[in-house]
């Protein structure tokens, strides 16, 4: 039987990485659709990138589970996702304010689960 | 009993006799109190059915300019006796001295909303508290678009459609005409005039709509009894027939009119027509636009009127005297004029002579540059005509139809005119005569500091002592501490280096040049002034922008461009066959925020029987790169407000695309709207069927943002 522990994907990764999705695909919209007010821009463009590349981080997160990578891409995380978030709000993008919101609680439920976990090594 | 009573009482003989006899202490009495270069005596309130006489009047000369009475007949302009004011002249016939300056029916049929440009609504379906159910109901999209990219320059299209004869008629920046159904956008016609798209004279493809004229009685059957005018970038008017789009064959050369055959002096660019002309009685009168920034020599000034039916010439008007007209150029009427037509007067917002930026090449008084002038409906002849710029050396052409209005200050019932401008100064004057209502002071400006050769300066420039200035001009604006920051310093240091000693400081080589708060940018833009008659409340969108201009002598400056010019209306511009080209640029830093302090941007209420602020807000919100700024800075705007008895602000103009509705009581935001790029022209304001709906052109400018659109958007309340 599987444990929390050992699951073939990290809950808080994986949030991380499906919420960010959701925001690269609404950042896409605002890009490309016309009529949101920011099409076009190269504000919207922004936070399309990192909205992709905060979905890389989940990604990766989920395979680098300890060490320096791991603790790199949870930093990395937190600073794409108030970056976006910041930009979000200045684009009075209101949806992909709340999706990197969702993010920033997949990165909470990383670190928790992270904190929960047996070392590396620990039977 | 007084001069005036006894003109309305007797007669035209005795009134010219006593009027003689009137006029050495008329014109002395005069000489007092105002600078109006000329001074009609005017009946007050006009009486119904009563021919209007003025008798002649004494020239007047402002400080700064003498002012001479270059008003032509065409034989005039063309070589004969330019002085052509005769007193005789000047007994003045007005064909319709009982239209009421506030039409009696809802009428939207001007660029400015009516003739009297006060782009009012009598209309109260939507109201202050029912606006927020504003739902859209059509828009339109023309296809007549560019954002440059591509093998035609970008548009800038500020057309405010034009409701008449049961149609919504639009011109577009591909110079067509579509005619649409008020109601529900469906297309009855469109006209193709099949103009050269290219940037002839403005740097982009510009339209700011139609003007349409009817006859007093139309023929049932009978072609153009109703017609639609538009001009183009290269000089020609079309006529077409309003019910059809059909060209009208009687009018000059089967429907056009080729303007530029009267572009005779300096002949470097044509007269493009982007401003609809002014249809009135059987007069159809156009200024025309230019080129800014490029030569010293230009085509002058002129002014036509031409017959509504046939296109023939009927007067035309100079504005610079004939004598130095090849020295120099425009003071051109590129944008909207209002018409009284109780009073027979049509106004003319006159701009700046060429070169914009040094005028050591018109040293000579041109009293009628940058200024305000009334001229005869009938004759083209100057009432009066007011100077509110003397030797402008910074481009601050008059810019947008001066708003009529009867107000009533300490007691008496004022026919009174507002003139906005680029500086932010608000004149009020007696649209009958030119004077003061509220003190507009002649005060001493710079002086210059002796880089610039040959130039001379005014010693002093009017100020209005009410309304307020709306911006403060008085020291360089405080420094935004958030674009200092981020330029880490660079606002600072920019600050240092322009020089600046108060309003109407002068262009310099010195440091990066003077600091002008605004230049070409800012204050008030062709939408100007709307005004509510029964409040007696002007409103005004006021841009707070900091520019800064530097002169070149030639070899610098040829040697700094290398030929290059600048793109639109900022960088380097050579001001060819002058000794000093120049540059403009907005005063941001290297990420484009602007280093001046909010708000960038404001809509101003004005209780007009005071002067006073009745209120003032941030409007709308500015946007770079997508990014919005907080609504509470503002945006800065191009474009204008309309004014309904519902007691409601429209305005779109704003950086970040939206159209918006305010309190008229308040300023309140109440509703807005999102469309496809910023509305920078008028909103109209019609009743159809009776619904009222109201209609924005989201056109966009590259001025303010790189956002074009060919969206036509009208919205209304939702049916019952």
């Amino acid at each position: 039987m599987l444990s929390r522990h050992n699951l073939p994907v990290a809950p808080g990764a994986s949030l991380i990485a499906a919420a960010a999705l959701v925001g690269a695909v609404i950042a896409a919209w605002n890009f490309f659709a016309p009529m949101t007010g920011i099409t076009g821009t190269a504000g919207a463009m922004l936070v399309l990138v990192s909205s992709l590349l905060l979905v890389l981080d989940g990604a990766i997160l989920n395979f680098f589970r300890h060490g320096a990578v791991y603790w790199t891409f949870i930093v990395l995380g937190i600073l794409g996702v108030i970056g976006t978030l910041a930009a979000a709000l200045f684009l009075h993008a209101g949806w992909l304010m709340t999706a990197m919101v969702v993010v920033a609680i997949g990165i909470i439920v990383e670190i928790v689960l992270h904190a929960s976990r047996p070392a590396k090594g620990a039977v | 009993m007084s001069v005036r009573t006894l003109l309305r009482s007797t007669a035209p003989s005795v009134a010219f006799a006593a009027v003689l006899l009137a006029l050495p202490a008329t014109a002395w009495a005069q000489d007092q109190d105002t600078n109006a270069t000329m001074v009609p005596s005017v009946d007050t309130m006009q009486t119904p059915g009563e021919t209007k006489l003025s008798p002649p009047a004494k020239t007047m000369a402002p400080p700064a300019d003498a002012a001479p009475t270059n008003a032509e007949t065409p034989e005039a302009a063309s070589g004969g006796n330019a002085d052509a004011d005769s007193d005789a002249a000047r007994l003045r016939l007005i064909a319709n001295p009982d239209v009421p300056l506030v039409p009696e029916t809802p009428v939207w049929n001007t660029f400015h909303g009516q003739l009297n440009a006060q782009k009012y609504s009598p209309l109260t379906e939507i109201t202050a508290d029912n606006v927020g159910k504003l739902e859209k109901v059509w828009e339109y999209h023309t296809g007549d678009v560019s954002d440059g990219s591509g093998d035609k320059p970008s548009t800038v299209w500020s057309a405010t459609p034009v409701f008449a004869n049961d149609t919504l008629y639009i011109g577009t920046p591909f110079y067509r005409v579509v005619a649409l159904d008020p109601g529900t956008g469906k297309v009855k016609w469109t006209f193709d005039s099949k103009s050269t798209l290219k940037a002839l004279s403005q740097p982009a493809l510009k339209n700011r709509g139609v003007a349409y004229w009817q006859a007093d009685n139309p023929v049932a059957g009978k072609a153009c009894q109703k017609i639609i005018y538009l001009g183009t970038m290269d000089a020609r008017l079309f006529a077409m027939d309003a019910d059809t789009g059909k060209p009208c064959e009687n009018f000059a050369d089967n429907g056009v009119l080729d303007v530029n055959q009267w572009n005779t002096v300096n002949d470097v660019f044509p007269l493009s027509l982007l401003q609809p002309p002014t249809v009135v009685g059987n007069h159809v009168i156009m200024g025309w636009a230019g080129k800014d920034w490029e030569t010293e020599k230009a085509p002058p000034g002129n002014v036509f009127s031409v017959d509504a039916e046939t296109g023939k010439l009927q007067w035309s008007f100079n504005t610079i005297p004939p004598a130095i007209a090849e020295q120099t150029g425009t003071a051109n009427v590129w944008t909207g004029m209002s018409v009284d037509e109780g009073l027979g007067l049509v106004y003319l917002p006159v701009a700046s002579p060429s070169p914009n930026y040094w005028g050591g090449n018109r040293t000579q008084a041109i009293p009628y540059a940058t200024s305000t002038t009334a001229l005869d409906i009938e004759t083209g002849k100057v009432v009066w005509s007011r100077q509110w710029v003397h030797h402008d050396i910074w481009d601050y052409d008059i810019n947008s139809a001066p708003t009529l209005m009867d107000i009533d200050v300490d007691g008496k019932r004022i026919p009174a005119l507002m003139q906005a401008t680029k500086m932010g100064f608000l004149f009020v004057v007696d649209r009958r005569t030119g004077k003061d209502v509220w003190p507009i002071e002649e005060r001493p400006v710079p002086q210059g500091d002796g880089t610039i050769d040959g130039e001379v300066y005014a010693k002093t420039q009017p100020f209005p002592t009410k309304p307020a200035p709306l911006l403060d001009q008085a020291k360089k604006p405080d420094i935004w501490w958030a674009a200092d920051a981020v330029g880490f310093g660079e606002c600072s240091a920019l600050w240092d280096k322009l020089q600046y000693d108060g309003m109407y400081s002068p262009p310099t080589h010195n440091g990066q040049g003077v600091l002008t708060y605004p230049d070409s940018a800012g204050g008030v833009q062709w939408g100007g002034v709307a005004f509510d008659p029964r409040s007696e409340t002007a409103v005004v969108n006021v841009s707070h922008v900091v520019q800064y201009i530097k002169l070149y002598p030639r070899d610098e400056y040829d040697r700094l461009t290398n030929g290059k010019t600048g793109q639109g209306e900022k960088g380097y511009h050579p001001q060819k066959g002058a000794p000093y080209g120049m540059s403009l640029d907005n005063a941001v830093n290297w990420l484009g925020m602007p280093c001046w302090a909010p708000p960038y941007g404001e809509l101003v209420a004005l209780d007009m029987k005071t002067g006073d602020v009745k209120w003032r807000r941030p409007v709308g919100a500015s946007q770079k790169y997508g990014f919005y700024m907080p609504e509470s800075m503002g945006s800065v705007t191009i474009g204008g407000p309309a004014v309904t008895a519902g007691g409601l602000i429209f305005i779109g103009a704003s950086m970040d695309s939206k159209v918006r509705a305010y309190s008229l009581d308040t300023g309140k935001e109440l509703w807005s709207d999102l469309v496809e790029a910023p509305s920078v022209s008028n909103p109209a304001v019609y009743e159809y069927k009776g619904r009222e709906y109201v209609a924005f052109v989201a056109g966009g400018n590259t001025i303010i943002k790189n956002q074009v659109s060919d969206q036509l958007v009208v919205y209304a309340l939702p049916k019952d």
